[in-house]
């Protein structure tokens, strides 16, 4: 809402700046975004008098004027005509500047000398008149004035950033009434005066509302003989500091009166309503109307009309219709006030992509006592500017009667909620500025009684932010809750996650965040068959684009696009994370809340650690991966953990394997299918993993548990071994500590080798095993009776022993 | 006596620095300490000294004898250095060469702003609330006093799902399912961390973004708790300094509302392009709970009162490490990962 500051005085006289006035509207709820000068200055630029129009000797589409500056005659050559002498101009001196940075010098043109130029409206800035016509100043202004004062250029505008239920604040009236609220000076009302001076307007039109459920009221007057024609230059000011665009004296007048009191109006001009009756309904299916702007509207039982018996004459609340509109010939005008249905209006005016000054305020509310008001004002202005004559009477059509409301206000319980202490009294005198009625009652409340402007106002507590907003938000004192401590540790699923993510950076990750919605495509070059759950996302009804089509089922899309992003910058070496939430329907189409399941994504490629002078590069791969992991589930003590080879739908067919913890799945890790990373457009390995961390907190001892020391020290042996390649490791392990007995302890794989002197086919490993019992030490004959068990086992398993 | 003392001490320095090998070095150790060197000898004359000073002069040519065997044995260290010094300049590295690499990734800064967020309040004795990110309408709206026909709930501002479901548009559905789980208990005091969605994709704006929502439910929660509440966080988020400045604003779900304002981390409050010139950033909305709201979620609001406040972790990430662009929350681009190291 743009409040042009000398307009609003016109209401209020604050005694502040407008920049007093807009810091106090801001830090009193009604933010004001911008104060600033409604036009530029424009030195040089001053009120000349046409003395006399001569054709210029050379070119007939060029005259010799001479303007008249109030200390000299300027000579200027112009094209246009549409000035006669005696009238008031713009004078734009040699030396002066306009607007866009224009400079204005002596110039001789086809021969005759011109001495700066006669502008027009919008040389000046302002979107008046056709571009090639002179703006004649009319009204007394000293000549020789300079024409940015004269046109109040230096008027100060309030751009005020309105929430939602300050709908009283979209119009000077209610902005005057916050004023006085913080300031205490007087509210005045536009003068409202009129004389009815032609017949009755029950003879020359009659209303019905058959959808009094999106029209609670509808009044109108009618004005007759007004001659049209464009508005006088003050009001087309006015209009344009407000922001709306001046067009002729009658729908000038509608939006002054509804930038003055909020309520919009629409004009139509009666003789082309059919048989002088309007009839306010739903609309009909198949029906059209064409609007204003020239588009015809498709029209259903959804919207509300105004219409003749004939056809809808008007979108109510939105946009009237072409064929009712205001022209030249126009001589009877209906001047409609209504109250229409905020959702309705706004349903209306999105559908048609029409959103206007006046449905944002039907949307909004608009104050009921204001209609008849704004009626009044109106016939009085086009009586007054277009030579009109008001008809006696207004028609008033009302289904609902909004009544005051009335509040019960305890002062008690305001100084409870806000933490202070403001006497009874001084809650009073800001009822008072708020032109808020108050009655005292016995048991020490207020009864106040709100205006109807102020809507938004119906309970206790929206009196209590009256109360603090108007006392002022900065002298509340500061305090903390006082009360029972809660228990507030971290719960085991937060530090799951905190720990992961500690777990993951040092393991050298960096976490990445993509959006929870992805591209169904996605799943698609995963090659996740029908089967899989994954496969079958919850769609987002509304999204944006395909990109964001679904809810994901899986974390590896957003990981493998973050890669492929990352490569296309040449980061060729990444190492990355996110923890996140899957969406797991229970059933398609959702119907309830569907399982939100939290996962950690891993994703390597290139080489890890980057390649540096020091140490030798190594390509990151699956184990670059594991090792990660396996710290991670180390530091969480789950149990039971085996890494079971199988193949995905995604994965390299033999670089994969499936996360198992006591025989439930974890996760997976694997590398990417050269083809599925194809896909991504990923032309080199990657490896991926995820892992589902609620199975882990469900899974974790977050707490580590200590073991007494080992008393007696313990022995170690190392064994080689060649063996096929189709053993795994882990076997040949397990069957190690079981043929070793109890006094085996840990078994760690050492070396691995395959190639020379190695037959094809097998591999060599040597793992180191550490013997120990708790009571008591070893001796060498036990230690070697053990060996022998175990070589025995292994070559059970086919293995040769090396030496 | 003393003074023959002072001038051995200088004659055996100059002697021992002068040494040119271990050969010549342990012939001054023999000529000044050995049983038949000068220092003996020295002693030897302390017979015809007063008997008063003898204590002093014994303790003088003990310390002397001290300095001189360090000095000779840090001459010896050096010289056999010296020896080596073809060795020593095999073994010579260049230290100007890099470390070794230490493999250490980072946090998302969002991640990094929310962790400090939820450590700030724990200390405040906050607990941490969670609720999904696909929410009912019920929860999303209706709960929080906004009604069907709310401009809030156009379709074109939130993503949906069907009619009943959608994306939450806010943290705010936590604190009725924190309320409702807790309710008729007092106190409630929960933050609810959690990523938001709403259909805005601009330079300013990502369709999916992370808020954190505080609230505080009791018998005397006041307007001043709150104040009291958001100016501590401010001081532990952005420093000791700092003020905060309330304005009146409207939620449906608060009564009274309030915008608060920090001062400018970047100038202090003295006015820069940051704060276009008014020395104040807007970082959160906030709030005494509507009894509505209490109402729904179980608590009389006759007896209890509360407040809430939420705020955008994107917009405190973005001041608190001079983020200028959004949008590099959400490409993950490494380039921009590794600056939070
Ligand atoms: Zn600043």
């Amino acid at each position: 809402m743009r409040v042009p500051y000398s307009w609003l005085l016109e209401f209020i006289n604050p005694g502040l700046s407008p920049e007093e006035l807009a810091d106090r509207f801001t830090m009193s709820g009604v933010e004001v975004g911008a104060v600033e000068p409604f036009g530029q200055s424009m030195p040089g630029v001053v009120v000349g008098r046409v003395v006399s129009m001569e054709a210029h000797p050379g070119r007939s589409n060029l005259v010799l004027v001479k303007i008249d500056s109030g200390s000299e005659i300027f000579d200027i050559v112009c094209g246009a005509r549409n000035m006669k002498p005696g009238d008031l101009v713009p004078l734009a001196k040699p030396g002066s500047e306009l607007p866009g940075g224009r400079r204005i010098e002596t110039a001789t043109i086809y021969g005759a000398l011109s001495r700066g130029m006669i502008c027009s409206a919008h040389e000046l800035g302002l979107e008046l008149g056709a571009e090639d016509e002179i703006l004649i100043l009319n009204g007394n202004m000293a000549l020789g004035t300079e024409v940015d004062r004269a046109l109040g250029f230096d008027d100060m505008i309030l751009h005020l950033e309105i929430t939602p239920n300050r709908a009283d604040c979209l119009s000077l009236l209610g902005v005057a009434y916050e004023t006085a609220a913080l300031t205490g000076a007087e509210v005045k009302m536009p003068p409202l005066d009129l004389i009815e001076s032609g017949g009755a307007i029950d003879e020359a039109l009659s209303i019905s509302v058959t959808a009094p459920d999106l029209c609670s009221r509808y009044t109108a007057r009618v004005v007759t003989g007004v001659k049209i024609g464009p508005s006088p230059l003050w009001m087309q000011l006015r209009l344009l500091k407000a922001g709306i665009r001046p067009i002729s004296n009658i729908v000038d007048i509608t939006n002054y009166v509804m930038w003055e009191f909020g309520q919009p109006q629409h004009a139509f001009d009666l003789g082309l309503v059919k048989n002088s009756r309007v009839i306010v309904r739903r609309g009909e299916n198949k029906e059209t109307l064409v609007t204003l702007d020239g588009v015809e509207r498709k029209l259903d039982r959804e919207v509300l009309v105004i219409a003749d018996p004939e056809k809808p004459v008007g979108l109510a609340g939105v946009m009237g219709g072409e064929n009712t509109e205001i022209t030249s010939a126009t001589e009877e005008v209906l001047i409609e006030a209504a109250v229409f249905d905020s959702p309705n209006t706004r349903r209306t005016a999105r559908r048609y992509n029409l959103p206007s000054e006046a449905s944002q305020r039907f949307e909004k509310g608009v104050n009921p006592e204001a209609v008849l008001w704004s009626q009044d004002r109106a016939a009085k202005l086009m009586s007054e500017l277009a030579g009109g004559t008001i008809l006696k009477g207004v028609i008033d059509i009302k289904s609902a009667h909004p009544e005051p409301a009335r509040i019960k206000v305890d002062p008690r319980r305001v100084n409870r909620i806000l933490g202070l202490e403001i006497p009874a009294p001084e809650i009073e005198s800001i009822m008072d500025r708020l032109a808020f009625t108050v009655e005292k009652s016995d048991d020490q409340c207020l009864n106040v009684t709100v205006p109807a402007r102020r809507a938004d106002i119906q309970i206790e507590e929206d009196i209590v932010e009256e109360v603090a907003r108007l006392h002022g938000y900065d002298k509340i004192p500061i305090t903390l809750p006082e009360g029972a401590l809660l228990e507030n540790r971290e719960s085991a699923s937060d530090q799951v996650q905190r720990l992961t993510r500690d777990v993951i950076t040092a393991a050298g990750f960096y976490e990445c965040i993509t959006y929870s919605f992805i591209n169904p495509a996605g799943l698609d070059s995963l090659r996740l068959p029908d089967e899989d759950w994954r496969r079958h996302p919850i769609p987002v009804q509304n999204p944006f684009s395909e990109e964001q089509a679904v809810m994901r089922t899986t974390l590896l899309p957003g990981m493998l696009k973050t890669v492929r992003h990352n490569l296309s910058y040449r980061e060729l070496d990444q190492a990355l994370f996110e923890v996140g939430a899957v969406f797991k329907p229970l059933r398609l189409p959702l119907e309830e809340l569907p399982d939100e399941q939290v996962k950690l994504a891993m994703a390597v490629t290139g080489q890890a650690p980057a390649p540096n002078w020091l140490t030798p590069s190594r390509d990151a791969d699956f184990f670059t991966i594991k090792g990660a992991l396996e710290t991670l589930l180390n530091r969480f003590q789950v149990a039971g953990v085996e890494y079971e080879p199988r193949t995905l739908p995604f994965s390299h067919p033999t670089r994969s394997a499936v996360i198992l913890a006591d025989g439930e799945e974890l996760g997976y890790i694997c590398q990417v299918h050269p083809e599925v990373a194809a896909a991504w457009e990923i032309d080199q390995a990657v490896t991926v993993a995820e892992i589902d961390l609620q199975m882990i907190v469900s899974k974790a001892s977050l707490v580590p548990r200590y073991v007494p020391l080992p008393r007696y020290p313990a022995a170690n042996r190392d064994i080689a071994i060649v063996v096929t390649r189709d053993i795994p490791a882990e076997k040949l392990k397990k069957a190690i500590i079981e043929a070793g007995g109890e006094i085996t302890g840990e078994v760690g794989l050492f070396d691995l080798y395959e190639g020379k002197q190695i037959p094809e086919g097998k591999r060599s490993l040597a793992f180191s095993i550490t013997f120990r019992r708790e009571e008591g030490t070893l001796t060498e004959t036990e230690i070697n009776a053990a060996m022998q068990k175990i070589e025995a086992a292994l070559s059970a398993l086919g293995a040769e022993m090396r030496r | 006596m003393l003074e023959k003392l002072k001038a051995l001490e200088e004659e055996a320095r100059a002697a021992v620095d002068a040494a040119a090998d271990l050969e010549e070095l342990k012939g001054l150790k023999v000529r000044y300490l050995g049983k038949k060197g000068e220092l003996t000898a020295l002693l030897r004359g302390l017979g015809s000294v007063p008997a008063e000073e003898r204590p002093l002069i014994g303790k003088e040519a003990n310390d002397l004898r001290q300095k001189l065997e360090q000095m000779i044995d840090r001459k010896e260290s050096r010289l056999k250095d010296a020896g080596k010094s073809g060795q020593w300049e095999k073994e010579r590295i260049d230290v100007t060469l890099p470390g070794l690499p230490t493999v250490l990734g980072q946090r998302h800064p969002l991640t990094l702003v929310l962790d400090e967020i939820k450590d700030i309040f724990y200390g405040l004795g906050f607990q941490v609330a969670h609720g999904p990110d696909i929410e009912t309408d019920f929860y999303n709206f209706e709960a929080l006093n906004i009604p069907a026909d709310h401009p809030a709930r156009d379709m074109q501002d939130s993503f949906y799902i069907n009619p009943g479901l959608l994306l939450r548009t806010h943290t705010s559905p936590v604190q009725i399912r924190a309320m409702e789980k807790r309710a008729p208990q007092l106190p409630v005091r929960v933050i609810a961390p959690g990523k938001v969605y709403r259909r805005d994709d601009d330079a300013t704006h990502s369709p999916m973004f992370h808020q954190v929502e505080g609230l505080a439910i009791d018998k005397n929660i006041t307007f001043a708790d709150l104040k009291g509440t958001l100016l501590l966080f401010a001081r532990e988020m952005f420093g000791s300094g700092q003020k905060i400045r309330l304005r009146p604003s409207f939620f449906p779900f608060t009564e009274p509302s309030a915008e608060v304002d920090i001062s400018c981390i970047m100038c202090g409050g003295d006015g820069c392009r940051t704060c276009s010139d008014t020395g104040w950033l807007e970082i959160l909305g906030s709030g005494m709970v509507h009894p509505r709201v209490l109402e729904v979620a179980g608590y009389n609001p006759k007896e209890v009162t509360g407040y809430a406040f939420g705020m955008g972790v994107e917009r405190i990430a973005m001041l608190k490490y001079g983020i200028g662009d959004l949008r590099l929350f959400f490409s993950n681009d490494l380039r921009f990962l590794k600056q939070f190291s």
